[in-house]
């Protein structure tokens, strides 16, 4: 789908709706791997959407516009809390993992299980991997995003996959 | 391979609630309740009207020597020959922009 970003600087509804509708899921997943609490990165999505909406006229095509919606929410997450100090409730809530007596773990069990170990495995490991997976992107967008060298998102994204891979082979020796 | 299939799944999250909607919603309503909006479209027909009223009940004009001006004396003659056709105007404009804005607040 093609975003035209003329009409994005003259506040096109229809066109912000479409834009949305792409980056809706992205942006939350994203927020939510660093708030982890569904309501709150609800809200934080929204104020996401607000400020793309309210900052579009100043967004200068340096980078690409995925590139700066998500770092605009990376920092919107950041900052949020930083200042909330929030009590994370989802951990337990929400993934609910049936695990089978059985040794073999279906396709959804294994989602399950990454999307559990993705809330328990450090904040920076889980972002850059969900960024990397979310969209296709390029090690150097994720730097910009987050502000660190490449290596460091390759040492993350390296080292975050290397802890839910074992979580999946503890799962399966059913440690 | 599998689990890199798997990875791109499970990083993917979906918000319970319908987020793009709260936020059109939201939006459009502070948009249409900025105060330029209500200055604009609420006040102004507002204060017009009134000043109009003013005029027609006291066929009194506050600019001095308006007869020297002819434009003065045009706008003069279309105020005091037209008074009904310009309240009903604006009245209809007013009752039409109302309207409007429902039917559309309707529709979002």
């Amino acid at each position: 789908m093609e975003i035209d970003l003329k009409k994005l600087k003259k506040r096109d509804i229809k066109e912000f709706e479409k834009l949305f509708n792409i980056y809706i899921n992205r942006v939350y997943s994203v927020v939510y791997r660093i708030i982890k609490d569904h309501h709150y990165s609800e809200d934080i999505t929204m104020i996401v959407l607000n400020k793309v909406w309210e900052n579009i006229i100043f967004f200068r095509e340096e980078s690409k516009l995925s590139t700066w919606i998500y770092r605009i929410a990376y920092n919107t997450a950041l900052e949020f809390k930083r200042s909330e100090k929030i009590e994370f409730s989802d951990l337990n809530e929400d993934i609910k993992v049936e695990y089978n007596p059985v040794e073999k773990m279906d396709y959804e069990e294994k989602i399950n299980i990454i999307k559990r170990e993705l809330q328990k495995i450090p904040e920076k490991y889980s972002v850059a991997i969900t960024l990397h997976y979310i969209d296709d992107m390029s090690y150097n967008d994720i730097s910009e995003i987050m502000g660190i060298d490449i290596s460091d998102v390759k040492n993350y994204i390296h080292r975050g996959k290397d802890m839910l891979k074992k979580a999946i082979e503890r799962r399966k020796n059913g440690i | 391979m599998e689990f890199e299939e798997i990875l791109k799944k499970a990083v993917l999250e979906k918000p319970k609630n319908d987020i793009l909607f709260l936020w059109k919603r939201k939006v459009l309503f502070r948009e249409r309740h900025n105060s330029s909006y209500v200055i604009f479209y609420y006040v102004l027909p507002v204060i017009f009207s009134l000043v109009f009223f003013v005029i027609y009940k006291t066929k009194f004009l506050l600019i001095p020597d308006f007869s020297l001006n002819l434009c003065a004396e045009f706008l003069k003659h279309l105020i005091f020959a037209h008074y009904h056709i310009i309240i009903l105007l604006m009245i209809s404009i007013y009752i039409i922009y109302f309207v409007f804005t429902i039917l559309k607040a309707m529709e979002d």
